[in-house]
């Protein structure tokens, strides 16, 4: 066992964990069942979490990697009492049908707007093309984007 | 799958880096990204490279330096001189985004990865690589042209840490394409092209996948680009290229393509590239 | 069924459609009820939430396509660290079954065993090791040594049948294979009139084999299941299934015990597309927790989920049509060699649809079916959304594309000249049902020759023909036309319990499951429609067999048709209630009253909420809890219609396709809910054009499968797919609820002929093989030269 201590969802957390586990099962087996496991190869996307606030596959990342860093999994974006304008979005656009592989692309949404406010639909093509999708056949979800795009600049635009 | 560690180490040096990868069982850690699959039961420690300060692009005399532990992201987003454009062409077309925010040019030139979109760009523009070798007694640097390491990793002869690859800002040119069957997709074949001082430059990447065996790395087109060196007149450089470039690429099938539609993929993409170059020098390579 | 013509209201009577803006609910797209708590991460699926104490199974699989088990030696696994159960042939009693989940009987063979003495492809259950630890199983299998007695592998469906092939299934125990000893898992032929006269009689005789390979449903969500006993020492099944009732019954059989002591809970799924209609991985935990009284968690990994669980059966088909020179068809015959891998889950059924759903479409005075689905070595066959309708509307709409081609027709003007419409009677349903024999059906709604209009007017279908046929990159536009089913005929069966709460709110209790379809938020709007309430009102709990009533499950597109008049029915019957409970209040009749936005109200102007005599029933006067329950099953299945119509573009060069733009316009009666049956559409677009081209299993010739993950077994991505529009065209079908059909599986049925159909346009060469791959088009124009 060695000891991870990170930051996670902004709380400060030291775990005993084994050295061969990877960080979907660290974050899954402390009740953060949010990033789910879909291939556990890196392809499909469903354990995305943001590490130091980019994008990564927590399935292939042995969580000792990220310990000392800053991790946020789909629940640190946004909860029940307070969803992210991202996780509206992709409720009101319709893309969300089995929600398997919903959260990691709110996590893929949520670092591509960090980077650019105003992705076009090539760009949101481009974010999402790591989170398989099986339901959507995707319309819905860079529609998503869009939406979400358009919502925080015009929350912005009135601030 | 799991990996049955019993040791994770983040050295602060190279020293005890190398110290603790002479361990058996021991491998050295980059970004990762490809330690979930097959192939790393028999791991038994890591070593993780994330704190010795290797990653970063910096100019370095005639070269651009870029450190082992540098992103592909990062290589993407460096400022790198326009003439290298096929190093951030084949690092943006790597998998996926979260998995190009982890994989590091160190790693994907330190393993018998099939997929190789960078491996391939570096030798397209003859790359040198920077390694780390030695023991409790002292940290050796080595440097080694990408094709020497290219092969080592090959021949399971690979040794040391790589810390940086070099590659030269004179270049004038460079473009990277790649084939595959879905745009996520490893690429079935790949190819690299640099023009500069030092003349042209052609690598082509085979990416064998599946049945044992079929590891194809990327190798250089020498005939080639000697054929470029004094071009036929005119368009018919094309059906030149095609035939040289055919001949003397290897043939690597596995199970999602056969080797004769590779060789030839890699050759379409050769010319395809030769005459883009063509285009933005308007004439002579 | 015929009441259900009469009782709906919103029918006009006379085919014309109803006044769409009389819906409060239904036809409309609300937040589904769900989503919110999905984007936040909060779905609770079956992995979700474990229980204390929990081991871990993990199997051991073939490394052999077909060896009998000599031995297992598994002494040093037994002494391994935190090693609590192991599972093989030697300690585990054999009970023939079929892992499909289907109705009682099973029309699939039972020749499946928990464990067998023999393995019959790379991949099958050879022993299960139940560990406290994933890490401390793996440990264990690895120790464990296996003899085997390596027999010949048959990889084709060719050889399964050749005479003196190896039989694959010769124990004595298993039951409903049609010809074990030539491996026959199943074999059906139907026919209307008389083909050969008719072919006869035909100014063009055109005969085609097509060939379709395997694909896997691939739901992002993996099977699991999690097993353990409640405090009366029932089993719990926790698990990842689109059957919860058929996997209680099922699995009942399996372990030898009473119905009674199972409960099956299905959580949130994430994804199912059929391979989840599959009692697959509910028996070897549930062993473990009988064993060792512990809870079980055995989750199949990507790989494991590739190789092991169920597939699309490949197909041969050989199709045979004789038209007129003015493109009349006289006769259609199709010829089907299915392969069912290494046992026969769904074989029967599924090549049924094969032919009972695709032939149909064009109206012949001859047809002929005849299907034999062979047992070989390979991954197995099974449940796979369009459910055998993909493999035979490949070779109907293909051979239409050539017959056309053949006769210098437009390939509209032939389908037109030939499609079903409004009125016509399905001449194959009788002799072609589900397995066997069916039932009589007339087309009510139909929307065909609209969707048609649309996609040919969105693609530009006049720039067919006109595209420069000189540069490296070349263009093409093709389309078909497409139906399928809604529910099983006289088979699918569902039911929906309803009660009224103190707030006039309402707690809808229904088997019905929903694995990502979005059929809790469909049957809470047909609820609330019914009921005159808001969605908000209904409480919708899906499924849980000790809590809910029975219903057949997800799959056949039958909940939105058929589960949703049983919750229709039950919601009428509820309001009826509510209705006479005001009545009474009133001491009034209860047909002077009206019931609407969630109250009844009295011509005199007086109103009570459902809140008001709900409390009034509950507390007051004539106590009693208003509640109804309904079940419903149908002998009418009425066939969604679409047309899909694309522009691709192909390299003559290096062999690549891209597709450009995609229409698929569908007619599924009334949506319920149309962005969500704008999004089966696209999705079923998505799964399409990768079984058009990207998905394939690759097999080694020892039968092993050499992609067995997302690196290279590649389903369509957000860069890989086109951008598409999915349109769609309202009928009102009279028998369903609202005005609705079905919506989820059509659209599967058209990329792989639509891919065909295009490329040849763009560059002449007819592939009739799927996937269609670069090297297939580089290979084939370096032969054309």
């Amino acid at each position: 066992m060695i000891q991870f201590e990170a930051t996670v969802n902004g709380r400060p957390v030291r775990w005993d964990i084994p050295a061969g586990e990877f960080l979907t099962e660290t974050l899954r087996s402390h009740g953060l069942i949010g990033t789910k496991r879909g291939c556990e190869s890196g392809d499909c996307g469903a354990c995305a979490v943001l590490l130091d606030g980019v994008e990564v596959n927590s399935c292939v990342l042995l969580a000792a990697q990220a310990s000392g860093h800053d991790i946020v999994t789909i629940e640190g974006i946004g909860d029940a009492r307070a969803p992210h304008p991202i996780q509206e979005a992709f409720v009101d656009a319709g893309a969300v049908q089995c929600g398997f592989c919903t959260p990691g692309m709110v996590v893929a949404t949520h670092a591509l707007l960090a980077d650019n406010a105003a992705p076009t639909r090539d760009d949101a093509r481009h974010a999402l093309a790591g989170h398989l999708c099986r339901c959507t056949g995707y319309v819905k979800c860079l529609d998503a984007v869009e939406l979400a795009a358009e919502r925080t600049a015009a929350a912005k635009g009135g601030a | 799958m799991y990996l049955d560690l019993q040791t994770y180490t983040r050295p602060a040096t190279m020293a005890e880096a190398l110290a603790q990868l002479a361990a058996p069982g021991a491998a050295a850690l980059a970004g990762g990204t490809h330690l979930n699959v097959h192939g790393h039961e028999h791991l038994r420690a890591v070593v993780d490279l994330q704190a010795l300060g290797l990653a970063g692009v910096a100019r370095e005399g005639a070269k651009v330096r870029i450190g082992a532990m540098t992103a592909l992201t990062g290589l993407v987003a460096a400022d790198l001189p326009a003439g290298l454009a096929a190093l951030g062409q084949a690092a943006d077309a790597e998998k996926n985004r979260a998995v190009r925010n982890r994989s590091t040019v160190g790693g994907r030139i330190s393993r018998d990865r099939s997929n190789g979109r960078v491996a391939t760009a570096l030798l397209g523009l003859e790359a040198e690589v920077e390694l780390a070798t030695g023991g409790p007694d002292g940290v050796t640097r080595v440097d080694l042209h990408i094709a020497s390491r290219l092969h080592d990793v090959a021949t399971g002869a690979a040794h040391g840490v790589v810390t940086a690859v070099r590659v030269p800002a004179d270049v004038r040119w460079s473009g990277y394409l790649a084939s595959q069957l879905s745009a996520v997709d490893a690429p079935s074949a790949d190819v690299a092209v640099s023009a500069g001082p030092r003349g042209v430059h052609i690598a082509t990447g085979g990416h064998g996948r599946g049945a044992a065996g079929t590891l194809a790395l990327p190798t250089t087109a020498a005939a080639a680009t000697a054929l470029l060196a004094n071009p036929p007149a005119g368009d018919s450089w094309r059906a030149a290229l095609r035939e040289v470039a055919v001949a003397e690429l290897p043939a690597h099938g596995d199970a999602l393509v056969s080797g004769d539609y590779r060789r030839d993929l890699a050759a379409t993409l050769v010319i395809r590239l030769v005459a883009a170059c063509l285009a933005a020098h308007g004439g002579a390579a | 069924m015929a009441d259900e013509t009469t009782a709906n209201p919103w029918d006009t009577g006379d085919g014309s459609m109803p006044e769409y803006d009389r819906f409060n609910v239904v036809n409309k797209s609300p937040r589904r009820v769900d989503a919110l708590k999905l984007a936040l991460g909060k779905g609770t699926f079956t992995d979700d939430e474990v229980p204390a104490g929990m081991l871990h199974v993990k199997m051991l699989w073939s490394p052999h396509a077909h060896a009998r088990i000599v031995s297992i030696d598994t002494s040093e696994a037994e002494k391994m660290p935190g090693v609590q159960c192991i599972l093989h042939c030697n300690n585990v009693s054999r009970v023939p079954h079929t892992t499909a989940g289907q109705g009682f009987p099973e029309p699939s063979p039972w020749d499946a065993l928990c464990f067998d003495d023999k393995v019959r492809f790379v991949g099958d259950r050879v022993c299960a090791v139940a560990a406290e630890t994933e890490a401390d199983a793996l440990r264990a299998i690895a120790t464990i040594k296996v003899e085997y007695e390596v027999l010949p592998a048959i990889l084709t469906v060719e050889d399964a049948v050749a005479p003196g092939a190896v039989q694959i299934h010769e124990h004595p125990e298993p039951t409903g294979i049609s010809k074990p000893e030539q491996n026959l898992a199943c074999t059906l032929d139907a026919s209307v009139g008389d083909v050969e006269a008719g072919f006869a009689a035909s100014d063009l005789v055109i005969e085609r084999t097509y060939r379709i390979g395997y694909a896997q449903q691939s739901p992002i969500e993996p099977h699991i299941a999690i097993t353990w006993l409640d405090e009366d020492d029932r089993l719990t099944v926790r698990v990842a299934t689109q059957v919860p009732f058929h996997s209680r019954r099922i699995l009942a059989q399996v372990l030898e015990i009473p119905v009674a002591r199972i409960r099956v809970i299905k959580p949130r799924i994430g994804g199912g597309f059929g391979v989840k209609q599959e009692v697959l991985v509910e028996d070897v935990p549930a062993l473990v927790t009988l064993r060792t009284g512990r809870p079980a968690r055995w989750c199949l990994t990507r790989e494991e989920e590739l190789v092991s669980a169920r597939t699309r059966h490949p197909s041969k088909l050989t199709m045979k049509a004789g038209v007129m020179k003015d493109g009349t068809l006289q006769a259609l015959s199709m010829e089907v060699l299915g392969n069912s891998g290494a046992y026969g889950a769904h074989a029967l059924t599924v090549v049924s649809c094969t032919g009972g759903k695709a032939l149909p479409l064009y109206k012949a005075p001859n047809y002929r079916f005849d299907a034999r689905v062979a047992y070989t070595n390979l991954p197995v066959g099974g449940a796979f959304r369009g459910y055998g309708a993909p493999q035979g509307f490949y070779g109907v709409e293909i051979l239409m594309d050539e017959i056309a081609h053949e006769l210098g027709i437009d390939p509209i003007a032939l389908r037109e000249k030939n499609m079903i419409g409004s009125g016509d009677d399905n001449p194959l349903a009788v002799a072609l049902g589900e397995g066997g024999e069916g039932f009589p059906q007339r087309i009510r709604s139909c929307g065909l020759p609209e969707c048609i209009t649309i996609g040919r007017e969105a693609i530009g279908w006049e720039r067919r023909g006109s595209f420069d046929k000189t540069g490296t990159k070349r263009r093409g536009i093709g389309m078909v036309a497409l139906m399928q089913g809604s529910g099983i005929p006289g088979v699918d069966m569902a039911s929906a319990f309803l009660k009224l709460n103190d707030d006039g709110s309402l707690n809808l209790l229904v088997g019905a499951t929903d694995i990502g379809t979005g059929s809790d938020t469909i049957l809470s709007q047909i609820a609330a429609e019914e009921l005159g309430v808001q969605l908000e009102d209904i409480i919708i709990y899906s499924a849980d067999t000790d809590l809910t009533p029975f219903d057949t499950g997800a799959y056949a597109s039958s909940t939105t048709y058929i589960s949703g008049q049983s919750v229709k029915k039950a919601a009428a019957g509820v309001k009826r209630q509510i209705i006479a409970a005001a009545a009474e209040i009133w001491k009034c009749e209860a047909d002077e009253l009206v019931a609407a936005d969630k109250a009844v109200r009295h011509p005199d102007g007086r109103a009570l909420s459902y809140g008001d005599i709900c409390r009034s029933t509950l507390y007051h006067h004539n106590q009693h809890q208003i509640m109804d329950h309904a079940s419903h099953m149908s002998y009418e299945c009425p066939p969604p219609f679409a047309a899909h119509f694309c522009e691709v573009e192909v390299d003559v060069e290096t062999g690549e396709i891209k597709v450009l733009d995609y229409v698929a316009a569908v007619d599924c009666g009334v949506a319920i809910h149309p962005t969500a049956a704008e999004g089966q559409t696209e999705g079923g677009v998505q799964m399409g054009l990768g079984y058009a081209l990207t998905e394939r299993y690759c097999f080694d010739e020892k039968g092993a499968m050499q992609n067995a993950s997302f690196a290279d077994y590649k389903i369509f991505s957000a860069l890989d797919m086109p951008d598409m529009k999915a349109v769609l065209v309202p009928t009102y079908e009279p028998t369903g609820p609202f005005g609705a059909k079905s919506v989820s599986e059509i659209p599967i049925n058209g990329p792989a002929p639509l891919l065909s159909n295009a490329i040849f346009d763009a560059i002449g060469v007819r592939f009739r093989e799927a996937p269609i791959t670069p090297e297939m088009i580089w290979r084939a124009l370096r032969e054309r030269g």
